[in-house]
C-alpha cells in the first residue's frame, strides 16, 4: 500500500499528540503507584501555595494549577530512573519545539523516528 | 664497593664496549666526575653517601619556547624543520572545548547558585557526550542553549543540544540510553537536574 505522504504541520501535531499520551500515561502512573513521591515533589516545588486537603485527594482540577510537566520529570527522577526522566524532558523540548518554533523543519522522516521513540517511552513508563 | 681499578680494568671495560658500543663510558654514568670521592681509600663514594644536589622547580619546568616562532597555536619549523604544535609540548596549554556555548546561558549561569558546580557539569557532560559520539564514529555538533518553556516561564535550564545528521537521528535514538549513562557518570544528582539534554537534527 502506497504511503501517504505527510506535510510539515501533520508532522507537528503528531509529535505533539505522541508527547501528550507520554504525559498522561506518566501522570497516571504516577497518581497510581507514587503518589506520594508525587506529593512530595509538589509541596517541594511549591511551598507555600499548597492546598493539603485538595492536594492529598490528587484533586485533578488542582493539580492542573501546578507545571506538571516538571513535577513528572522531576519525581520520575527523585524515583531514580534519571535516563527515562531526561528522555522525557528531551520530548517536553521536542513537543515545545514543533508546536512553537517555525524556524524549524520537522521532516516526515523525523516526526516518524521521534513519535516512535516516544512510544517506546510511553512502554518503559508503563512498566514502572 | 667498586675500585678504580676494578672498574677501569680491560676486561670490565671490554665488557661495557661490546654491550653499549663505543660511546659508552662505565665511570661517567655510575659515577660522574663530580661525584665525592674517599679521599682516604681514593675510591668514589656510593650516590647513598652523598647528597645529590636538589633541583629547584625552575629547573624541571621545560625549556623556554621563546625561541621558537608561534603563530596562533601552532609552533612553526624550527631549526631542524620539524613542526608541532604547542600542544604536543605543553598538553594542557592550548585546550579546545567540543562543544559551544552562548552568551546567553553564560550570563544566565552567572547569576544562578553554585554556578561553578553548573557550570563543570555542563562542561563534563558535554565532553563526554563529544567522547561518545566520536567513540561511535557519529558525526555531531554540541551546542548548550537556553530554554525557556513556552508555556511555563518559571521552567528555564540550560539545554545541551546534540545536533546530527537527519540520517542518524533513529540510530542516535537507539543509543541514547547509554549515553546518557556514559555522560553523566559521576556528576551530582542536584546537578543533573538543572539542564536537559536533547538529540536535534542540524
Amino acid at each position: 500500500m502506497r504511503q501517504k505522504i505527510i506535510q510539515e504541520e501533520e508532522s507537528r501535531t503528531a509529535i505533539g499528540r505522541a508527547y501528550y499520551s507520554l504525559y498522561h500515561v506518566t501522570g497516571s502512573v504516577l497518581q497510581k503507584k507514587y503518589s506520594l513521591q508525587l506529593i512530595k515533589e509538589i509541596q517541594k516545588a511549591y511551598p507555600r501555595k499548597i492546598d493539603q486537603r485538595r492536594l492529598n485527594r490528587l484533586d485533578k482540577q488542582y493539580l492542573r494549577s501546578f507545571n506538571l510537566h516538571r513535577i513528572f520529570y522531576m519525581t520520575l527522577f527523585d524515583l531514580g530512573h534519571d535516563t527515562i526522566a531526561f528522555q522525557f524532558k528531551d520530548f517536553r523540548s521536542k513537543r515545545n519545539d514543533a508546536d512553537y518554533d517555525l524556524n524549524l523543519n520537522f521532516t516526515e522522516d523525523q516526526s516518524r523516528v521521534i513519535v516512535h521513540q516516544i512510544g517506546n517511552l510511553v512502554s518503559k513508563i508503563g512498566s514502572l | 664497593m667498586i675500585t678504580n681499578t676494578e672498574l677501569n680494568s680491560s676486561t670490565a671495560t671490554e665488557l661495557v664496549r661490546q654491550l653499549y658500543g663505543e660511546t659508552f663510558s662505565a665511570t661517567e654514568t655510575r659515577y660522574p666526575e663530580t661525584a665525592p670521592r674517599d679521599s682516604e681509600r681514593g675510591t668514589f663514594q656510593e650516590p647513598s653517601q652523598y647528597e645529590r644536589p636538589k633541583l629547584k622547580i625552575k629547573q624541571l619546568m621545560p625549556r623556554p619556547l621563546a625561541r621558537f616562532p608561534i603563530e596562533g597555536n601552532q609552533l612553526l619549523a624550527t631549526y631542524d624543520q620539524s613542526a608541532f604544535t604547542a600542544r604536543d609540548i605543553l598538553p594542557h596549554a592550548v585546550v579546545q572545548k567540543p562543544y559551544e556555548m552562548n552568551q546567553i546561558v553564560r550570563d544566565f549561569i552567572k547569576k544562578q547558585k553554585r554556578q561553578l558546580d553548573l557550570n563543570k557539569s555542563l562542561n563534563t557532560v558535554s565532553t563526554r557526550i563529544s567522547e561518545f559520539m566520536n567513540r561511535q564514529g557519529i558525526k555531531a555538533k554540541v551546542v548548550i542553549d537556553l530554554e525557556t518553556d513556552t508555556e511555563y516561564d518559571d521552567w528555564t535550564e540550560p539545554r545541551i543540544k546534540v545536533l546530527v545528521e537527519p540520517s542518524e537521528l533513529e540510530r542516535v535514538y537507539g543509543l541514547f540510553d547509554r549515553l546518557l549513562d556514559f555522560s553523566l557518570q559521576h556528576v551530582r544528582k542536584r546537578e543533573m537536574k538543572r539542564f536537559r539534554i536533547t538529540l536535534d537534527v542540524g
